[in-house]
């Protein structure tokens, strides 16, 4: 069919299926016409509509040679037959219209009134012509329902409508299943499913016509199944067609959300519809006018020299962006039943930037801190200190958190972790926080699990374990807090060291077992070793020194994080701060609690011991060479 | 059990408890008398809101000019004794109908029962908004997607309403110079509000509970537990058996108060509160001596007390769209593609 120079534009026929508005049909027939140089179109209005918006049609397409109105028209209620027989009608008043000596086709293309253009007719044509002879139509199996009635479909007679008669339907199915109802399809055909949009090629519509004209009662079985427009066109097809012929897709883009309605687009879907994998789409918000005046103006552009070559390949834009909508959430989103006050892991998770902690004595951290520099990172303080917020050196606020808001922290300090953390990166550094052993250990606990955490454990390493875990607890709580939870029994300063650890509640594991050996506690599971580990106490020789700074530069060269911009920083810096010989006599944890000092000032031992002169002596006075007894 | 049968055996059971509300917001809805009925101009397909209100005339052209923009079709206000010449402009809006009342408010369980009542009256299966005058919704993609879109597709989407997080807006100066003077916009008076530091529990009939924002730093620091709820249901798609509670934090039937779908995130939005501003600490002096608020107004003796600023430096934003409420967390699409 060429003239020798150029090939001879398609002919198509679009056949619209329009329910209200019958000015946007209008519209839209008038736009597929003018963009595609030979090109007709017919619209069947909904025989339900009011009598005057098809007069209004009627009135507005009586200047359009190339658009028809379909004349016998049928209601076309959701799911009924009539959504088989309007096509039908307008098919048969073509071939009529072809066999006078009329025009005849070369496609048929099914749309709806709610179908937009996404892309330019003339790459329609062009596809088209590329792929002449294709029927552009859906033809599964069973396989393609997802949901629902599959053979129940046809096998059951449905005369109920779904949408004003439900009860009623699911009453009759359930009968009919009770009763053992099994209709048989129609000789010759095959069950086959499918979109009810298509495109045929103008031959095969024409053997459809024959066949329902020489055989009516193969088309009257589609009466009284449910959705017939997906079924009939697809079986004929299935039926009239080789396999290889059947594309299997439409050229309308369509998308079900999960409760099987539609998915609408607005406005803000005119940038996403251009990208879209087909020629049509449905269904456009009918506010979305500014989206319908441009997708009708990108049908009467130019061929834009697209690559066909992915037109009908499944995409993946909308499962993706609802993931993205509904799984993705920041740390604490409001009405996410996993960022509430009593979760943690989820909050955490929520955010994944890198975080430093240094687990230990606060005295030892903060010289350890000190040395960091700033930036690359932002250091705090120990944000769950008991009294109150601290937020680093001299830092009464920190992006709008307050040194006060102990209570706020306290209610959800997965939260609270999560907006210091926050802050810290929009200070412009990666966010180092002291936290001692003995304080949130439940929130501790998944801290430890954190893969954003870089846990820095400054455990007490003389070689005798439970030495070592009281000491650790003496020199993380400081005599201050100590003297607070002192109990009216007389006990030494140890042993309450430790019980002030275990009267916490039954799930606070056990972290300064965990981090004096790394093995987990029963109660907490999973728990990995500390990132690194900075021992310090027993015996101070100049050996012990050397084989831990060793295995210090060894984790270093482990380390998860070692590829991170920031690590050389880290590693300098711990490798310049670390005492291996640290002596919480020497750095009294004194300050804490008051914030503002860093440690830097050494508090004199004696100025350590409490006033009252009371005969126990403050633990950290204590040595940890003192310890053991205690313990026993 | 067929779903349908088990939703018809809880419907018996529960019918004496709905017998009963309903007969409650029936012998409220009396105490109203309409002045001004123009509920004939009620389109089949618009969108109602309903608001009780008193004195809060400065504030109506702004409130009315932000749902119009969004797509309500009619406004019915109960005018709880207001002395400020609502009338005034009420008549000279088109879309809105006015009922009067001199009741007590707290009688009335702050004003809920007469919404009920109204919303029993025109709301049957129709979308409606339920606010207060200073409550503006904000909901995802609002700047190219209308209330009756949203409506469609929580109705698409199997949901009877929309959960909000009311956000307590303010400005960057001290209430006292913060006004808000006639048709004034308050999205321009108090452009910031707090980024994050919502705290959430589970409450009854897995509701959810939200405490936060300025009105907590600043009144509740030291023990927010006592701080005002945040969780609201300003948009619901109203059934007759319907009620709202106390408050519009929680409603009748338990279903309505899930944020959301079982085992999927669904829809939210943000109600901008726009309360901190200069006339509030008159208002919190008038309503101290009413007496007519939720827990004798504790929250209103609070504000006579302090005036403090609200604007905290890197806590506070300015609002800029609603895709900026998503990002934060503050609010979400869920599946609305």
């Amino acid at each position: 069919m060429s003239d020798g120079s150029l090939p001879s534009p398609m002919k198509l026929l679009f056949v619209i299926l329009a329910h209200d508005r019958p000015e946007d049909a209008a519209e839209l027939a008038r736009t597929l016409v003018g963009a595609a140089a030979n090109a007709r179109a017919l619209i069947h209005f909904d025989a339900r509509a009011a009598a005057a918006g098809f007069a209004a049609l009627g009135e507005a397409m009586a200047g359009e040679p190339r658009i028809g109105l379909v004349e016998k028209r049928v209601a076309c209620r959701w799911g009924a037959f009539g959504l088989v027989e309007a096509p039908l009608n307008a098919l048969a008043q073509a071939e009529a219209e072809a066999d006078a000596g009329g025009w005849a086709p070369d496609y048929a293309v099914l749309l709806s009134g709610a179908c937009l253009p996404c892309r330019p007719l003339a790459s329609l044509e062009r596809f088209l012509g590329q792929n002449a002879g294709r029927e552009f139509i859906e033809s599964e199996d069973e396989r393609w329902i997802t949901g629902g009635w599959r053979s129940e479909r046809w096998r059951f007679f449905h005369v109920f409508d779904h949408k004003t008669q439900n009860l009623a339907e699911s009453i009759s199915a359930m009968a009919q299943k009770r009763l053992g109802v099994r209709r048989r399809f129609p000789k010759g055909l095959e069950p086959r499913f499918g979109s009810q949009w298509w495109a045929l090629t103008w031959p095969v519509v024409r053997a459809i016509l024959a066949d329902v004209r020489r055989n009516p009662k193969r088309l009257g079985f589609f009466r009284t199944v449910w959705i017939p427009d997906e079924m009939v066109f697809q079986s004929y097809v299935a039926a009239l067609v080789p396999p290889e012929a059947i594309a299997g897709f439409g050229l309308t883009h369509f998308q079900f959300t999960n409760r099987g309605k539609p998915v609408v687009y607005h406005e803000d879907h005119a940038p996403y519809v251009r990208t879209l994998g087909r020629f049509f789409f449905r269904k456009a918000s009918p506010e979305a006018r500014s989206l319908r005046a441009a997708c009708l103006a990108c049908a009467g552009e130019p061929d834009d020299g697209a690559d066909l070559a992915a037109i009908g390949r499944p995409q993946d834009h909308y499962r993706l962006k609802l993931m993205a909508q509904t799984r993705y959430r920041p740390p604490g989103a409001v009405f996410h039943r996993d960022q509430f006050a009593d979760q943690v892991q989820p909050v955490l998770a929520a955010a994944p930037d890198p975080y430093l902690v240094l687990l230990g004595p606060p005295a030892l951290a903060r010289r350890l801190a000190a040395g960091l520099p700033e930036p690359p990172f932002a250091v705090l303080g120990e944000i769950f200190a008991p009294a109150a917020v601290d937020l680093g050196p001299g830092r009464e606020a920190l992006g709008g958190l307050r040194r006060g808001d102990v209570a706020i922290r306290d209610q959800h300090p997965a939260l609270w972790l999560a907006r210091v953390r926050a802050r810290a990166r929009e200070a412009g550094g990666v966010p180092v926080l002291l936290w001692s052993p003995t304080d949130q250990r439940r929130l501790l606990a998944f801290v430890a699990r954190d893969p954003a955490a870089l846990v820095v454990g400054l455990p007490a390493a003389s070689g005798h374990p439970a030495r070592d875990r009281a000491a650790l607890i003496a020199a993380s709580l400081g005599p201050e807090r100590l003297g607070a939870a002192r109990l009216p029994l007389g006990l030494p300063e140890a042993q309450l060291a430790a019980a002030v650890l275990d009267t916490g509640a039954p799930w606070s594991p056990d972290i300064a077992g965990w981090l004096a050996s790394g093995v987990a506690p029963a109660n907490a599971p999973g728990l990995r070793p500390p990132d690194l580990l900075l021992p310090w106490g027993g015996d101070p020789g100049a050996a012990t020194g050397a084989r831990r700074r060793a295995e210090l530069a060894a984790g270093l060269a482990a380390c998860r994080f070692r590829d991170a911009a920031w690590f050389p920083a880290l590693a300098a810096a711990l490798a310049a701060a670390y005492d291996p010989a640290w002596d919480p006599e020497r750095d009294s944890g004194h300050d804490r609690g008051h914030g503002g000092g860093h440690g830097r000032h050494r508090v004199p031992a004696g100025a350590a011991a409490p006033a009252s002169g009371t005969t126990t002596r403050a633990p950290t006075e204590a040595g940890p060479a003192d310890l053991p007894e205690a313990v026993r | 059990m067929h779903p349908r049968i088990a939703d018809l055996l809880i419907g018996l059971v529960s019918l004496p408890r709905f017998a009963w509300l309903e007969l409650r917001d029936r012998r409220a809805g009396r105490q109203l008398r309409p002045v001004q009925d123009r509920t004939g101009r009620i389109g089949p397909s618009d969108i109602l809101l309903v608001t009780c209100l008193r004195d809060e005339r400065p504030r109506m052209a702004a409130f009315a000019e932000h749902y119009r923009r969004l797509g309500v079709g009619h406004f019915l206000v109960i005018d709880n004794a207001s002395s400020d010449g609502l009338m005034d402009w009420a008549a000279a809006q088109p879309d809105v109908s006015v009922w009067h009342t001199r009741a007590s408010y707290r009688a009335s369980r702050f004003g809920m029962l007469w919404v009920n009542d109204l919303l029993r009256r025109y709301g049957e299966k129709r979308w409606c908004v339920v606010v207060d005058p200073d409550e503006f919704l904000v909901y995802p993609r609002m700047e190219t997607r209308s209330l009756k879109a949203l409506g469609q597709f929580l109705e698409d989407d199997h949901r009877p309403c929309l959960h909000a997080l009311l956000v307590d807006a303010y400005s960057d100066r001290p209430l006292a110079e913060t006004p808000l003077g006639d048709g004034d916009d308050p999205f321009a008076a108090c452009p910031f509000f707090d980024r994050d530091g919502y705290l959430q529990r589970e409450s009854w009939g897995n509701s959810t509970w939200v405490q936060g924002g300025p009105r907590l730093r600043a009144h509740f620091a030291d023990r927010p537990d006592e701080a005002p709820a945040l969780n609201k249901i300003p948009f619901v798609r109203w059934r007759r058996p319907y009620h709202y509670n106390m408050s519009t934090h929680d409603a009748w039937p338990r279903r309505l108060n899930r944020a959301h779908a079982q085992d999927e995130i669904s829809t939210t939005g943000v109600l901008f509160h726009f309360k901190l501003v200069a006339g509030l600490a008159a208002k919190a002096a008038e309503e101290a001596v009413r007496g007519e608020h939720y827990a004798a107004g504790r929250e209103y003796a609070r504000y006579r007390e302090a005036r403090p600023e609200f604007f905290a430096e890197g806590l506070s934003v300015r609002y800029r769209d609603s895709d900026q409420l998503v990002a934060l967390g503050l609010m979400g699409p869920g599946r609305w593609f």
